[in-house]
C-alpha cells in the first residue's frame, strides 16, 4: 500500500461522485472533439507508466530530446498531459496518436505516416542491397579471372619467426597423435 | 623515375603501364557517383538556406486554416478567405511567461476594434495542451478566436523562433508588419490603424 | 594589448597558410624546389604563430580580461582555474582557433616526419593541409574572431568589434557570464579536444591521398606514411566518442550514454569509415588490391569530418548539441562543396585514366581479402544507415514539408543486426589466411573457439539468462572474443617453447605490434559489445515519490530516502542534495547523494541533474533526483535505473586504448631500416 497516496485518495472518492453526476448532465456540451481535454480520470497511473510512454515521445520544442528525460517546465506539462490521458483510460496508441495530431510527426521516434515510414527504412535497406550486389559482382569477377602466376608480393610477406614456430609446433603436435 | 623497389609497387607500375593506352572515357559508374555527390551537396545547401530563413516581414502571408476552440465558437478560420480585412496573428502558449504579460493588451485591442468588422485578431496556440490553453483563455477573459497549431504547420510556415510573436496582415493579404516578442496595446493599435489606412 | 597580439599572429598565420598553398602548387607544377621549400617554411611557421595566438587567449581567460567578448562568454571570476584554462574550446570562436592550432601542429609534424621519405608528395601535402588550415583560419580571423572586443559609445550603446570603432572607448564588464553549466564537468572538458584531435588527425591521411592523386605517385607510399597517423586519429575519435558517452551518462541524467542524436552521429560517421579504412589498407599493402576504394574511403572519411563540423555549427540539423545558428554556415558549406568536388574529381580523373588499376584476383571466397571486403561492406552499410537516420529529417522537411524524428528504436533495429554480423566477421576473419583458404581449414581453426562459446552459453543459461535472442547475441560476441583470445594464446604458447611465458608474450607483442595490438583492440570491442547488450537490452527503471524514510526496490537493490539538504558551491551554484541509502540482501552497500544544481546567473539551461551511482561490474544502480517538495510530507521524487554491465563499456574503452598504444608504438629494427633507405633516396633527390 502506498502511504503517500492514501490521503488524497479519500478526497478523490468524495469528489468523484459529485463530478460524475455533474458530467452526466453536461456530457452533450463536452469538448471531446478537442481531443481528450475534458474526460474524467478513471484509473490510477504510476510514474513508470507515464515514463514508459514519454520515452517513446519527443519534446515538440527542444530538439531531439525524449519527453521522459526533458527537464523544461513545458515538458513537465506535456508529461502531465500524458498522465491525464492515461487516467482517462486511453491506450498507449491513443496517447501517441493524440500527440502526433497535436504536434506533428516529429514527436515520435519512427514516423507513423506510412510513406515516411517506408522511406525511413527503404533507403538504408536499398543501399545495403545495392552495395552487397556491387561487392558480390566484383568478387565474382576477380574469382573468375584466370589465376595469374602468383604475384611476387605473395611471397614478399616474410613469415615472422613466430609464425614459423607456430606452424612447426602445430605440425609436430599433429604428428604426435 | 627511381623505383622504390617493393614488389607491390612493381605490380602497380605494370598495371598503370598497361592501362595508360586506354582512352579517357567516363564510365557510367563515375557519372552516377558525380551525380550523387552533387545531389547531396544540393540538398545540404537547400537546407542551409531553409534553416536560416526567418520570419516573413513582407510579401504574401502564408495561408493556413485554423480550427477554433469550441469554447470560443468553434468552426475554422482560413486566411485566404478573409482577404480585405486586417488580420493580426498572435502566436502564444500557456507555458510562455511573456505571453501572459501581453494577453490583457491583446484582449483590450480586440474589444476596441471588434465592432468594425474588418479587423480580425487571431490567436494561434503553439505546442500546447488543450486543457492548459483553455485555462489560459479563461484566466485572461479572451474572447477573440484562438485555435491549436496542429502539427505545428502554421508556426513552421511563419518560421517563428519562439513565442510570443505577432504578425499583422494587411488588407491585400501581404505581411504588413512582424513584431518580435511582446507588444503593448498602444503600439498594436497604431500598427492596425496604419494597416487600415493603406 | 594581448588581444592585439592574438589578432596579429592569427592573421599572419592566415597569410602564411594561403601563401604556402600557392607556393606549394607553383613549386609542384614547375618542379621548382625553391618554391616548395618556401611553402614548407610558411607552413611550419603557422604553428608558432597560432601557438602564440592561442596562448594569448588562454592567458586572457585566466586573467579575466572581460573586454574580450569570448572571455566574457566563457569564464567568470568565480570559475575554477581548471575551467579557465580549458575555456579556450568553451565556445564557437575559440574552438575554431583551437582547431586551427591543432591543424598547424599536425601538418607541421606530418611535413617534418615525411619530408625526406615522401619527397615527391610533399608539395601537394603542403597545399592540401594548408588549404584546410587556411579555410579554418578564414573562419577564425575574418568571420568569428575570438579576439573581438566590447566597445562603448558615449551614448551608452555597446558594440562588438575586432578593432576599435571611431568614437568609442573600451567597455569592460565587471564579471563574465561563465561557461555553460552543462560543460563544467571534467569529461566535457576533455571530450572536445579528443574529438578535434581525431578530426584533425584524419585530415593528414586525406592530404597524403590527395597528394598521391595530384602528383601521380599512386603506390603505397602515401599509406605507409600515414598509417600511424590514421591509427592515432582513430584512437582519439574512439576516445572522444566514449568520453562523450561517459559525460552524458554522468551529467545529462537520462541513464544512458548514447542517444543517436545527429551531432553524436556526426562524430560516429567518420569513425565508421575510418575503421573500414584501417582494415582495407591492409589488403592494399598485402595484395595490392582496392587502390581505388582506399583512396575513396579516406576521402569519404575527411568529407564526413567536415560535414559533421558543418552540421553541428550551422543549424541544419535539430540537435540538443548544436551551437546556435551562426554566420559560419555558408562558408563551411562552400568549403565542404569545394573539398568534395576537388577530391572526388581528382579521384575520378585518376581512376578513369586507369592509373589506379591493379591485378585483382581472388583465390577463395573465404580468404582474408574477401572477408575484409565484407567488413568494409558492413561498415559502409552502417554508415549509410546512420547517415540516413541523421539527415533524413532534412530530406523530408525539404521535399515533403513534414519534419520527422528518427530515434533510438530506428537506429537500434537497423544498425543492431549489422553490428552482430560484424562481430561474427571479427571472429572468423583472423582465422582465415591471405589467398587460398578452404572451408575445412577454416572449420578446423574454429573448433576450439566454438567449444568455448558453447561453454559460455551454458554458463549464461545457468546464471539465469533464458531468452534465446539474448543468448544468441552473447554467443556471437563471445565467439569473436574467444577467437581473439585463442589466437593470442597460440602465439604466446609457440614462443613459450624457448622462454618464459611473460617474456614470450612481451616479445611476441613487440615483434608483431600491429597484429597483436589489433587483437587487443578487438578484445576491447568485444567487451564494449557485451556492455552495450547488457545496458541497452536489460535496463530497468522506475520512478516514485518517496517520503523521508520510505523505500523503493529495483532489481536486487532497495533504496531508502534519508533527507534533503542544501549547499552553495564555490562557483555560485545552489545544490539541492538528497541522501539515500542503498541496500542489497539486507546489507548497506552505498550512501548516494544525487543532486540538482541550479545556476542563478546562467542563460538558457540553468539546472543540472547529477546522478548518484553505485557501480559494480555487474551493474550500475543509478539514482536521479527529479523533483522535491519543501514540505517534508510530500517527499522527493526519484528516478532510478538499473544498468547491467554498463561498466564493461568504459572498461572496454580502456582495453581499446591499450591495444591502440601497442599497435601504434614505433617499430624498431627492420622497418626503421626500410625507412632509412627511402629517406636516403629522398636526400639523393634533393641533392639533384
Amino acid at each position: 500500500m502506498r502511504a503517500d497516496l492514501i490521503q488524497p485518495r479519500n478526497l478523490w472518492w468524495g469528489i468523484r461522485w459529485l463530478v460524475l453526476v455533474a458530467v452526466l448532465f453536461v456530457l452533450p456540451l463536452s469538448v471531446y472533439a478537442q481531443g481528450g481535454g475534458d474526460g474524467q480520470p478513471i484509473r490510477e497511473v504510476t510514474d513508470d507508466e507515464v515514463n514508459d510512454i514519454s520515452s517513446r515521445l519527443y519534446c515538440p520544442v527542444c530538439e531531439n530530446v525524449p519527453l521522459d528525460v526533458c527537464g523544461t517546465a513545458a515538458c513537465a506539462r506535456w508529461r502531465a498531459q500524458v498522465r491525464t490521458l492515461l487516467e482517462q483510460g486511453k491506450s498507449e496508441d491513443e496517447v501517441i496518436d493524440y500527440f502526433v495530431t497535436q504536434f506533428g510527426q516529429r514527436v515520435v521516434g519512427t514516423p507513423q505516416d506510412p510513406l515516411l515510414n517506408f522511406l525511413a527504412w527503404a533507403v538504408p535497406a536499398g543501399a545495403v542491397i545495392v552495395g552487397a550486389g556491387v561487392v558480390a559482382y566484383a568478387l565474382q569477377r576477380w574469382r573468375e579471372r584466370a589465376t595469374s602466376p602468383a604475384l611476387p608480393e605473395a611471397a614478399a610477406e616474410p613469415q615472422t619467426p613466430d609464425d614459423a614456430y607456430r606452424a612447426r609446433l602445430e605440425r609436430e603436435l599433429r604428428e604426435e597423435k | 623515375m627511381t623505383n622504390t623497389g617493393t614488389d607491390v609497387e612493381a605490380g602497380d607500375r605494370q598495371g598503370a603501364e598497361t592501362a595508360q593506352a586506354a582512352p579517357r572515357r567516363l564510365s557510367p559508374l563515375a557519372i552516377v557517383i558525380m551525380v550523387i555527390v552533387l545531389a547531396l551537396l544540393g540538398v545540404l545547401g537547400l537546407q542551409l538556406i531553409e534553416a536560416n530563413r526567418s520570419q516573413p516581414t513582407g510579401g504574401p502571408a502564408p495561408d493556413f486554416t485554423l480550427q477554433i476552440f469550441d469554447a470560443l465558437g468553434g468552426g475554422t478560420f482560413t486566411l485566404s478567405e478573409n482577404r480585405g480585412k486586417v488580420i493580426v496573428i498572435n502566436f502564444w502558449a500557456s507555458w510562455c511567461a511573456p505571453c501572459r504579460d501581453e494577453a490583457p493588451a491583446l484582449q483590450q485591442v480586440w474589444e476596441a476594434y471588434r465592432a468594425r468588422g474588418d479587423v480580425v485578431l487571431l490567436g494561434v496556440d503553439y505546442v500546447d495542451n488543450t486543457q492548459d490553453a483553455l485555462a489560459y483563455i479563461a484566466e485572461f477573459g479572451i474572447t477573440y478566436p484562438n485555435g491549436p497549431d496542429l502539427g505545428t504547420r502554421i508556426s513552421d510556415a511563419y518560421h517563428i523562433q519562439g513565442v510570443p510573436e505577432t504578425f499583422v496582415i494587411g488588407k491585400d493579404g501581404n505581411v504588413f508588419q512582424f513584431i518580435y516578442a511582446g507588444v503593448t496595446a498602444r503600439d498594436l493599435a497604431a500598427i492596425i490603424d496604419r494597416a487600415l489606412a493603406q | 594589448m594581448l588581444a592585439e597580439l592574438g589578432i596579429i599572429t592569427s592573421a599572419l598565420a592566415l597569410v602564411a597558410a594561403w601563401y604556402a598553398v600557392v607556393a606549394g602548387v607553383v613549386g609542384a607544377l614547375n618542379r621548382n624546389d625553391r618554391w616548395v621549400r618556401s611553402a614548407r617554411n610558411a607552413a611550419l611557421l603557422t604553428f608558432p604563430l597560432l601557438t602564440v595566438a592561442s596562448l594569448t587567449m588562454v592567458i586572457s581567460q585566466v586573467n579575466g580580461d572581460f573586454q574580450i567578448e569570448y572571455v566574457w562568454a566563457t569564464t567568470e571570476r568565480a570559475s575554477d582555474l581548471f575551467f579557465k584554462l580549458t575555456a579556450l574550446w568553451g565556445g564557437q570562436a575559440g574552438s575554431l582557433l583551437f582547431w586551427s592550432w591543432l591543424m598547424s601542429l599536425f601538418a607541421g609534424g606530418a611535413l617534418l616526419f615525411n619530408w625526406r621519405s615522401e619527397r615527391r608528395l610533399m608539395p601537394y601535402v603542403i597545399a592540401f593541409t594548408m588549404g584546410t588550415l587556411g579555410f579554418f583560419l578564414i573562419l577564425t580571423v575574418l568571420i568569428e574572431n575570438p579576439f573581438s572586443r566590447l566597445w562603448q559609445y558615449t551614448n551608452g550603446e555597446v558594440v562588438t568589434a575586432v578593432f576599435q570603432p571611431a568614437g568609442t572607448f573600451p567597455a569592460i564588464p565587471s564579471d563574465g557570464r561563465g561557461l555553460n553549466p552543462l560543460l563544467r564537468h571534467p569529461g566535457m572538458v576533455i571530450h572536445p579536444p579528443t574529438l578535434y584531435l581525431g578530426y584533425v588527425g584524419m585530415t593528414i591521411p586525406w592530404a597524403f591521398a590527395m597528394a598521391a592523386l595530384a602528383s601521380g605517385e599512386l603506390g603505397v607510399g602515401w599509406i605507409r606514411a600515414t598509417r600511424r597517423w590514421t591509427l592515432i586519429a582513430w584512437l582519439f575519435l574512439s576516445l572522444g566518442l566514449i568520453l562523450g558517452g561517459r559525460w552524458a551518462y554522468d551529467v545529462l541524467g537520462w541513464g544512458g550514454y548514447w542517444g543517436w542524436d545527429p551531432v553524436e552521429n556526426a562524430a560516429l560517421l567518420p569513425w565508421l569509415t575510418g575503421t573500414a579504412f584501417l582494415h582495407s589498407v591492409m589488403i592494399q599493402e598485402k595484395k595490392g588490391m582496392l587502390k581505388v576504394w582506399n583512396i575513396l574511403l579516406v576521402i569519404i572519411t575527411f568529407l564526413l569530418v567536415i560535414l559533421g563540423t558543418f552540421s553541428t555549427r550551422s543549424g541544419i540539423v535539430s540537435s540538443v548539441h548544436s551551437f546556435a545558428q551562426s554566420p559560419i554556415g555558408p562558408p563551411m558549406f562552400i568549403f565542404l562543396g569545394a573539398s568534395a568536388l576537388i577530391s572526388v574529381g581528382l579521384w575520378l580523373y585518376r581512376w578513369q585514366r586507369g592509373e589506379l588499376a591493379a591485378e585483382h584476383h581472388l583465390e577463395s571466397w573465404l580468404s582474408r581479402e574477401a572477408l575484409f571486403m565484407l567488413n568494409n561492406l558492413l561498415f559502409m552499410a552502417i554508415t549509410v544507415a546512420v547517415f540516413w537516420g541523421s539527415y533524413a529529417p532534412i530530406f523530408t522537411e525539404l521535399f515533403m514539408g513534414e519534419k520527422i524524428t528518427l530515434g533510438p528504436p530506428y537506429f537500434n533495429s537497423v544498425v543492431g543486426p549489422l553490428l552482430i554480423v560484424l562481430y561474427v566477421l571479427m571472429g572468423v576473419a583472423p582465422l582465415s589466411a591471405w589467398g587460398r583458404t578452404s572451408v575445412q581449414r577454416l572449420g578446423r581453426a574454429m573448433v576450439v573457439p566454438v567449444v568455448m562459446t558453447l561453454a559460455l552459453v551454458v554458463v549464461a543459461v545457468f546464471m539465469g539468462l533464458r531468452e534465446p535472442a539474448a543468448l544468441f547475441v552473447i554467443a556471437l560476441i563471445g565467439f569473436a572474443g574467444f577467437v581473439t583470445a585463442y589466437e593470442i594464446w597460440r602465439g604466446v604458447r609457440a614462443r613459450a617453447q624457448r622462454e618464459s611465458w611473460l617474456l614470450a608474450a612481451w616479445r611476441l607483442f613487440g615483434r608483431n605490434r600491429r597484429r597483436y595490438g589489433g587483437y587487443i583492440i578487438h578484445l576491447g570491442i568485444v567487451v564494449i559489445g557485451l556492455g552495450v547488450v547488457g545496458s541497452t537490452g536489460y535496463q530497468q527503471e522506475t520512478q516514485r515519490t518517496l517520503a523521508e524514510g520510505e523505500a523503493l526496490t529495483l532489481g536486487p537493490y532497495t533504496m531508502i530516502y534519508d533527507a534533503l539538504s542544501r549547499a552553495v558551491a564555490t562557483d555560485g551554484r545552489v545544490m539541492t542534495i538528497a541522501q539515500v541509502e542503498v541496500y542489497r540482501d539486507g546489507h548497506l552497500v552505498a550512501t548516494l547523494r544525487p543532486r540538482q544544481d541550479y545556476f542563478p546567473n546562467a542563460e538558457g539551461m540553468n539546472t543540472m541533474t547529477i546522478a548518484g551511482t553505485y557501480s559494480t561490474l555487474e551493474n550500475d544502480f543509478y539514482v536521479l533526483l527529479v523533483a522535491w517538495e519543501e514540505i517534508s510530507q510530500a517527499g522527493a521524487t526519484f528516478k532510478v535505473y538499473l544498468n547491467p554491465l554498463v561498466n564493461l563499456v568504459w572498461g572496454g574503452g580502456l582495453i581499446l586504448m591499450l591495444g591502440t598504444a601497442v599497435a601504434a608504438w614505433p617499430e624498431p629494427d627492420r622497418t626503421r631500416a626500410a625507412r632509412q633507405v627511402s629517406a636516403a633516396e629522398g636526400k639523393a633527390l634533393e641533392a639533384r
